[in-house]
Formats: structure tokens, sequence, C-alpha cells
């Protein structure tokens, strides 16, 4: 579609809303999870792809379109890629580093279906996401 | 998320939460806002005046502020202008532009048709160096979608503004970061840098003005139109405002990307985001500006971090490459690395930086392999004041940087190299000498069998030499002996 004044843009990002929203915030009452993975060249090179295919291969197993595997850029966690990062409903997103095709099933296995977090790859939030949705 | 967190993102808003290839998602997290805001709200003067007052600065390590550099080109009478984004990022050690163009390319695209409707310029030019290949490929698909969206082209949001963007690539050269250069390579021609003036915001690309901006500048327009001047400008210090993306790597605990306001000590950076230095060694110095910068010592670990600061301490800003050094890092060796890398990448043009450079990196491998004398010193100081006032562009006149800083706060470390003949960092190899303690040496033959350059003699049972001459530090014999009698110099 060709965007030519402010209202298609606030169309498309209405549309998008609630497929982003999960992201910047765990509120609403939609059941969507949101499973994002870093994929910028480092991460990549530290095994991304390889964590992004497993966890892309068990999410569609579980043939739920609420859950969904988003390749994103570098979250900045240098010293712990490859990093996933769980956003659910009501709960503060969880970031997961050092991740491999095991530790991704893992938390398909218990985050995801059983609502346990997989300690022992669990990662500090580094950072306040201050401009969410381009508010300070 | 239990403390309050130090970093601030405003260059990295996106990095890390978007789908890169997805322009919705962009969209969606107020992507194209900015731009539709200034095309159909505002004159390009009026844009021009909103990114001066946010106080927006040249974030490729110049400092430039951004409104002024947009301002001289826009005032440039010309039947064409360019806008250039300068994603030719080549300091050791740094990936932030590479970040942003890979994690959020929509951003850097959108920032620069504002600019192309800021200065007058229906083209706008992406130099990248071709050793990104992904950032490559997503700033083709990015500007795709862009152009299907009717976000580039012709008459976008329905205003008479057209504005296209390409991409060229570079092999790679250090020095075609300088603007001059760069527009040089753009071109088709060696990329080599002319002397300014004429500035490019006079006399650019294919002669017409063109404005040169920094990945992370543009990257943080967006922001600034959609929040306003009096937001960006409230973060930061007096004179530096804003965030400014760092590299942060060498002997920390945490090595990343990290985004911080101007006027965070280095102490904050270090020791709260970094989580401190590895195996708890204790902080020598960092390293900020790369090749172009100098070293910051502990005595300015609360030294608040901005462009004015940096430079008073003898370092500069740069792009964002932070190397964090401890106890065990040879400065004498590190500025050493630095001049190998200039040195390298002088492109040859001026006689003060290809053989002034040349010149100072033999006088440190000298100094490192022990054969340095005091005059050396002088030479160094000499040459380096010499290149700094007569070389053509920034890559010359800054190259003596490293050596001048590390001179000035690490000058007993010189001394100790070319009086002492020792490194107290134990880092050069040539001025270590590993020897064996007769009371501990049991003879048991562990040292000689591992030496690769068979210098080790004596009999089993027997106290064991090594050979000095024959020697090559390696320390294989220090890691074998059980009995802890070789001793480390």
């Amino acid at each position: 579609m060709i965007i030519k004044s402010k209202k298609d843009l606030e169309i498309i990002k209405n549309n998008y809303a609630d497929r982003v929203r999960r992201r910047s915030s765990n509120k609403g009452k939609s059941e969507r999870i949101d499973i994002l993975v870093g994929m910028a060249t480092c991460g990549i090179a530290a095994g991304a792809q390889e964590v992004f295919d497993t966890l892309s291969k068990e999410v569609a197993s579980l043939n739920n379109p609420d859950i969904k595997v988003i390749p994103v850029g570098c979250m900045g966690y240098c010293h712990s890629e490859p990093t996933v990062v769980v956003c659910l409903r009501k709960r503060e997103p969880t970031i997961y580093g050092k991740v491999n095709a095991t530790i991704a099933h893992q938390i398909i296995e218990d985050h995801i279906m059983a609502n346990k977090v997989v300690k022992s790859h669990v990662m500090d939030m580094e950072f306040d996401r201050t401009l969410s949705g381009g508010q300070p | 998320m239990s403390v309050k967190s130090k970093q601030v993102r405003i260059a990295l808003r996106n990095c890390g939460f978007i789908n890169p290839l997805n322009i919705h998602e962009y969209i969606a997290f107020d992507g194209y806002q900015a731009l539709a805001k200034v095309l159909l709200n505002h004159t390009p003067d009026e844009v021009i005046d909103i990114v001066k007052e946010s106080g927006l600065k040249g974030r490729g390590g110049g400092g430039f502020l951004t409104g002024l550099k947009w301002q001289l080109t826009r005032q440039s009478v010309s039947d064409e202008k360019y806008i250039i984004c300068n994603a030719d990022e080549g300091d050791p050690g740094a990936f932030m532009d590479r970040s942003i163009l890979e994690g959020d390319p929509h951003s850097v695209i959108e920032a620069m048709a504002i600019a192309g409707y800021a200065i007058g310029a229906h083209h706008g030019i992406i130099y990248i160096r071709a050793e990104y290949p992904l950032a490559i490929s997503r700033l083709e698909h990015a500007i795709a979608q862009a152009k299907s969206f009717g976000l580039l082209g012709k008459e976008i949001f329905d205003t008479p503004f057209n504005f296209n963007i390409e991409l060229k690539l570079g092999a790679g050269a250090f020095v075609c970061g300088e603007e001059t250069a760069l527009i040089h390579s753009c071109e088709g021609n060696r990329g080599e840098p002319t002397s300014k003036p004429p500035f490019p915001s006079v006399k650019g690309y294919l002669d017409k003005p063109t404005s040169v901006n920094n990945v992370e500048t543009f990257a943080n327009v967006p922001a600034i139109i959609n929040l306003g001047a009096p937001w960006f400008s409230s973060i930061g210090t007096e004179t530096s405002k804003g965030t400014k993306v760092f590299a942060l790597a060498g002997k920390v605990n945490k090595v990343g990307l990290i985004e911080v306001p101007m006027g965070i000590t280095l102490k904050e950076i270090i020791y709260d985001i970094g989580g401190g230095i590895v195996n708890n060694k204790k902080f020598k110095a960092v390293q900020t500006g790369g090749p172009s910068g100098g070293v910051i010592t502990v005595e300015d670990l609360d030294t608040p971090i901005d462009y004015e600061s940096l430079a008073n301490i003898g370092s500069m800003m740069g792009s964002g490459g932070m190397i964090v050094m401890d106890e065990d890092d040879c400065m004498v060796n590190i500025a050493k690395f630095y001049l190998e890398f200039t040195q390298e990448e002088s492109c040859g043009k001026c006689t003060p930086c290809r053989l002034g450079t040349k010149r100072m990196y033999e006088i440190l491998d000298k100094i490192t392999s022990g054969d340095g004398d005091m005059d050396d010193i002088n030479k160094l100081e000499t040459l380096g004041n010499v290149i700094k006032n007569t070389a053509l562009c920034g890559l010359g006149q800054t190259a003596p940087n490293p050596v001048l800083s590390t001179l000035h706060y690490f000058y007993d470390e010189y001394i100790a190299h070319i009086v002492d003949k020792s490194c107290p960092a134990k880092s050069c190899k040539a001025l270590l000498k590993y020897s064996i303690d007769a009371e501990k040496c049991i003879g048991c033959t562990a040292c000689a069998r591992v030496c690769p350059v068979s210098c080790i003699a004596g009999k089993p049972k027997e106290l064991h030499i090594i050979d000095q001459s024959k020697c090559i530090s390696c320390g294989a014999c220090y890691d074998a002996c059980k009995f802890d009698a070789v001793i480390r110099p």
C-alpha cells in the first residue's frame, strides 16, 4: 500500500499495535506471547540462527497462533550471546543469555508451556526502554 | 529491573525490539511519524532550527553541530544537493553503526529523508563498507520496502518532496570515514582526502553541496522531531546533549553495546554497566576514540564524559569505541598497536602522515623490543606534534594521539622499557626473560621437554638452566613446571 497521509500511517500503526504491544507492555487482554531472538551479525556468529530455528520449529508444532518467534537486532548483551527475550502477559519480560538449541527447547517446554522460568540462563535487564511507543 | 538503569536508549530505541525486516513494526513504534510531521507541518528552515536547538552534535567523532551543518548546506545555492550517510565504521573494536543498521535500518532511512528535506536534497547515499553484508542486505530490504510504501520516491506524503536513497559500498579503508575521502570514493575516485575549505557543504559530491552525517547521528533525528528539541536537550550536559552509544570492550565483565546519557562518568560505565574488571584485576585505563583518541586513567574515572571533557584530558569522543584495560596491558604496546593500524591505513597522500606514522611505529617497535634509548622519547614527541600540525586530514592529525596520550599518562612505562629493559605489565615478550630457581628445581625435565626451541639444558635430577640467547619467552616452561621453579619475569 502507498502511504499518503498521517492517517494512512495511523491505520498501519493501529493494525500492528496489537501485534507489537506485548513487547512494550505486559498488560491487556491479548494472550499473545512474543519470543525475540537477537539476530545481528554478532548474535548469528554466536549461534542465534540455530536457536531461532529450534524455537520456530517447536512453536510451529504447538499450533498456537498467539505465540510468535521474532528475529530482532542487537540487544547489546555481547557478553551473553545468543540472547532470547520472552514477553508474556502480566509478567516482566525475561531475558535469557547464552542460549543454545537445548536451552531453547527448555524455554518452550518450561517457560512457555509450564510458566516456569529457566533460571540458569536468566540475565538482568540492563536498560529501560524509555522511548517505547515514542513516548518518554 | 531492581536498580534504576544507567542507560538511556534513543539511537538504539528499536534495536532488539523490532523485526528489522518488517516495516510495519517500525511504523507501529511511531516510525515515519517524524517524516510526516516535517513534510506536512514544518518548513525546511524550521526543521533545521529544531535540530539546532536540540544541540545534536555529529556522533562520528568530530562533534560538529548537526543543525549547523545542515544549515550551511541549505544556504549553498545549487540546482542539486546531496545527503550522505557515513556508515564506513572502521575503528578497531567499534560496532555501533553496524548494530543500528542491522537492528533498525528504517530509522536511518527516515532521518535521511528528513535531512534531505531540510537541506534541499532529493538524493541520498549510504556509504557502507562491503564487510557488513548483513547490514547491507537489511538496508536494501528496508529501502525497497520504504519505496513500495511510498515513503521514498516521488511526492512523499502527497507533497512536492521527492527523495531516493542508494547504497555505495566501500572496500573498507579507514581513511574513507573522513568526509572528503568518502565523497571521492562515492564518486568512483581513489579514497583520498582533499583539504578543506572548500567544505562539502559548499562543494561536495559531484561538486554539489553535500552534508555527510554519521549513522548514529541520523538515528537520533526521528526521536528529536517526535519528542521535541527541549526534551532532547534536557538529557546530557551543558555543552553536549543527548546520549552516546559506546561499544564497551576489553577487560570488563559485561562487554556490550550501551547507550548512556552524556555526562555519565567512566566509573559508572565500567563498574555499574560493565560489571567491573575481569578477574577483579586492577583498572589501568580506558582507550576512547580508537586510533584517533587517547587513554583515560584512574584519575579521571569521575570525570563526566562529554565532547569537551574528553578533549580536555587529551582523548576524544570518537565514534564510540571504548576499550577497557587492566594491569596486564602494556601502554607502549597499545600505542604501537594503534600506530600499526594508522600507518597501514594512511592513504599516503601527504608526507607527514605517510612517513611520520611509519617512523613513529618503528620507534615504538624498537622500544618494545628492548632497543630503545632516551632520545626516542623526544623523537616521538617531536614527530607526533609535527604530524598533528601538518597532516592533511583528520586521520593524520589525530594519529599521534595514542602515543602522545600514553606518553603523558604512562611516561614511567616508557622509561621502564628503555632504561630498565623491562615491561611492567609483562606483556612485551622480547623483554620477558624466564629463569629457573636453583632452590626449587628438582630436575624433573618437564620444562625441557615442552620448550619449543630446546633452549633448556640439564640432566634428570639436576638443576636445569635456560639459555637466554635462544629463549623466545613463550612461557611454556612456566606452565609446565609443577614446583614453581620457573621464575616469570
